[in-house]
């Protein structure tokens, strides 16, 4: 085995780890919402409230954070990852990196579309207070414009070198039609805001946001796809 | 005038010579993903690639790859 095989092994089995380290924090915080929802519906709300009971799951959590650290920890190397971002490791690495990327893209787009999907939130604001909606909306279009960009430009932004590893042919093909099909949406979406503003020119602000999570979503979802379908034997 | 496409004998090729999609694309240095793709003929390679597949299997473009005629006048 080759010093650049022992990076990449160590590599993955740190990986590996943290990906079943937050797979089982996940997984501990579903079981607790699950805990909570069961003595809700089961009309021992009353239980919730009561303090030995948060006692006991703050133990049971921080017992379970502590296992799972010792459990997963030892595989985790924080020392590979020194050499983790050599052109020559990346390139060997280059179905991990798009794998993060994939992923990133997946948390963005839940991350927005808690913001985005409430849109009768801006509209409300909209309504009642044209300062709160001009700065709601106004962060909305920033953070909506931002993730566009990101996605635009790709993984490897910071450094030209990584840049072009990361965005192999197939990659600068898809990035391509992603933003092709950004441009539309953007285009439709900023269609249906002016008609909007037209029409009802108090909700002009939260069309134009939702006009800029749309820019952002339809395209980065379809990349998401697209890209898990690519990685998939035919 | 008929539609065209372009066929490849990639997998054949790799997988003959023991090659994994892995493998390939490490050795060519794309990601697995471009391989994958143009096996599956999702994706048209382009030119380099297709020189540079064409060199690391030790075989010809002409080999490698073909165009499938679908018919039409």
């Amino acid at each position: 085995m080759t010093s650049d095989d022992e990076i990449i092994a160590k590599l993955d089995a740190s990986d590996r780890a943290v990906t079943r380290m937050i797979l089982a924090l996940a997984g501990a915080v579903l079981l607790l919402v699950a805990i909570y929802a069961a003595a809700y519906f089961t009309g021992e709300s009353a239980l919730l409230q009561s303090e030995g009971f948060q006692f006991a799951i703050a133990v049971l959590f921080a017992a379970g954070v502590v296992i799972v650290i010792a459990r997963f920890g030892r595989k985790y190397r924080p020392d590979a990852y020194s050499d983790a971002s050599d052109p020559r490791i990346v390139r060997r690495r280059i179905d991990a990196h798009h794998r993060y990327w994939r992923w990133s893209l997946v948390s963005g787009l839940v991350a927005t579309s808690t913001w985005g999907l409430n849109f009768n939130n801006l509209v409300r604001f909209a309504r009642e207070d044209g300062g709160l909606a001009l700065v709601a909306s106004g962060i909305m279009i920033s953070i909506m414009a931002l993730f566009s960009v990101l996605t635009i430009i790709g993984p490897g932004w910071f450094s030209r070198e990584l840049h072009a590893i990361l965005n192999d042919e197939f990659i600068r093909d898809l990035r391509a039609r992603t933003v092709r099909l950004g441009y539309l949406t953007m285009m439709a979406a900023m269609a249906a805001a002016l008609l909007t503003a037209i029409w009802r020119p108090d909700l002009a602000l939260p069309a134009l946001a939702w006009a800029f999570y749309a820019g952002f979503a339809i395209p980065a979802l379809y990349y998401v796809i697209a890209d898990w379908q690519a990685s998939r034997d035919g | 005038m008929a539609e065209r496409r372009l066929g490849n004998r990639l997998k054949e090729i790799r997988t003959a010579q023991g090659l994994t999609q892995t493998d390939l694309a490490a050795l060519v240095g794309v990601s697995r993903k471009t391989i994958n793709t143009v096996e599956n003929l999702v994706f048209v390679p382009s030119t380099i690639l297709a020189l540079a597949l064409a060199k690391t299997l030790n075989t010809t473009v002409e080999d490698l790859f073909f165009l499938i005629d679908d018919g039409g006048s």
